[in-house]
């Protein structure tokens, strides 16, 4: 026969034995738990590496956009303020005259009016004024520099579209059969007038440069 | 009411009286074991196992007179004593189970706070992943629109250089005024060193440029390398439209800032001649040839 005291140790084994087991499943089931976590945050940190790591790569990229960016801007603005210099920077249409379109801009151009004057208005100053004159009214003209025997002048010249080229004396608005060689003066200018040039052996016409 | 012994009537001082479980009656701890007491139950039961001769030989002297309690006595303390190493046994199982139990209890509170532990930096984690997400979010954000943008940008660029390659295609009979730039650009690049080749290269691209003479007042002897005809110095110019006039000895690339009444070898710049006593070189005019 068993005692009330054996009972009640009996059931108390078994209650705690019952206990041990359900804690014994709680423990396991936090352990369980605890090991999901772990493997949860490990897979976080590997996924937070990966996101970080991405970031900066995305960062880089940004700072290499923005770079680029940066310096495709300053092109633009550099590329802006040089096409307004261009809109509005003035542009010069020339074109090669016919022979009396020639003709009467030298008429009308007032440069051979001017004084000579050795130091301050000489031939270049002349030739210089003739050139830039015509080419404001879209003539090409070129600025001839001849040297001479001893010294050099200055004409102009230009290309007509029907008579080929023809030199102008810019002082005198004389045409001018220009040739090495020959008297300058004398032989060259083709005076406009029943008049004539000496000859002088200083004035021959060595050779000659066109600036057009 | 004082109990007495069934079998040898003696008053029973024990506080627990001893009842044999087969006849039901109260004995004393001389009489309680069924042999002790000749049990009526038990004798009809060993009548049925023995001979029949054997029980009927058997007087009750022989059965008082049999030597036994002792085999009573005998079979009764093992038992007490299992049944206690069984007590022992089971208080010892139930001391380790109890101490494994509070071992256990401790454990899982130890695993229960590195378990919270774990949540919450599993939490920061997780709230770190998401602010480093929107922040990647973001900054895809951010590079889409700074692609967007450069996109932008490049097409506007494009744009740009196709209209300023318009502007600035040219020829000899469409001139216009350059930029710096192009000037410097158009220098660094043509090799040619007389002023007639440059100014015409110049002008084949549409660049306006001039010819300019600057007249010094006169020596016997020449500046090494510069770019001197008689008495004066030839010079190419270009009125950049950013810049203004700029000039240029073409043999050298040097830039030159001329201006009358100065040494012209002191307007050059970088000042790469020497000066010399013999040499006048003031300028006393300067003319530009367009």
């Amino acid at each position: 026969m068993m005692t009330k005291s054996k009972k009640i140790a009996l059931i108390g084994i078994i209650f705690i034995i019952a206990f041990s087991i359900l804690w014994a499943s709680v423990v396991y089931n936090k352990s369980q738990s605890i090991s999901t976590v772990k493997i949860q945050k490990n897979n976080l940190e590997n996924k937070l590496l990966s996101v970080d790591k991405n970031l900066d790569i995305t960062n880089d990229l940004i700072s290499n956009c923005n770079a680029k960016v940066d310096e495709l801007k300053g092109r633009l603005q550099q590329n802006i303020s040089d096409l307004n210099y261009l809109k509005f920077g003035k542009r010069y249409e020339l074109h090669d005259p016919l022979a009396w379109e020639v003709t009467t801009f030298m008429y009308t151009d007032p440069t051979n009016r001017k004084r000579y004057d050795e130091e301050t208005f000489n031939c270049g100053n002349y030739a210089a004024e003739v050139n830039n004159n015509a080419e404001k009214k879209g003539l090409r003209c070129a600025f001839v520099v001849v040297n001479l025997t001893k010294g050099a002048h200055a004409l102009v010249a230009f290309y007509t579209r029907n008579m080929g080229i023809i030199y102008y004396e810019p002082q005198t608005d004389e045409k001018v059969n220009l040739q090495v060689g020959k008297d300058y003066w004398a032989s060259c200018v083709v005076p406009s007038g029943y008049y004539y040039y000496l000859p002088d052996p200083d004035n021959v016409v060595e050779d000659f440069v066109l600036y057009w | 009411m004082p109990k007495s012994c069934h079998h040898c009537g003696k008053e029973i001082g024990d506080p627990i009286p001893f009842k044999c479980r087969r006849c039901n009656e109260i004995f004393c701890i001389d009489h309680f074991l069924p042999e002790n007491h000749k049990c009526h139950d038990l004798s009809r039961k060993k009548r049925v196992e023995q001979e029949p001769t054997k029980i009927l030989e058997e007087t009750e002297q022989d059965i008082d007179s049999r030597p036994i309690p002792k085999t009573v006595i005998i079979s009764k303390k093992p038992k007490e004593k299992k049944n206690n190493t069984i007590v022992k046994i089971s208080i010892i199982l139930a001391i380790i189970i109890i101490l494994l139990n509070v071992i256990s209890v401790s454990g899982y509170f130890i695993l229960d706070q590195s378990y919270s532990e774990l949540k919450e930096e599993k939490h920061g984690l997780e709230d770190k992943l998401t602010t480093t997400q929107n922040t990647l979010d973001n900054a895809n954000h951010t590079l889409a629109l700074t692609e967007m943008g450069l996109e932008q940008v490049n097409t506007s660029l494009k744009e740009n250089n196709s209209e300023v390659q318009q502007l600035e295609s040219g020829d000899k009979y469409n001139l216009r005024d350059p930029l710096y730039s192009e000037v410097t650009r158009f220098i660094q690049n043509d090799n040619s060193d007389n002023e007639k080749t440059l100014i015409d290269n110049a002008k084949s691209k549409g660049l306006r440029c001039a010819l300019v003479e600057v007249g010094i007042i006169g020596s016997t002897i020449k500046i090494l390398g510069a770019p001197r005809t008689g008495e004066s110095y030839l010079l190419m110019a270009f009125n950049t439209t950013d810049k203004g006039m700029v000039y240029f000895e073409s043999k050298t690339d040097y830039r030159v800032y001329p201006e009358i009444g100065k040494s012209y070898i002191e307007c050059v710049e970088g000042n790469p001649y020497i000066s010399s006593l013999l040499v006048n070189d003031t300028i006393t005019k300067i003319l530009v040839v367009w």
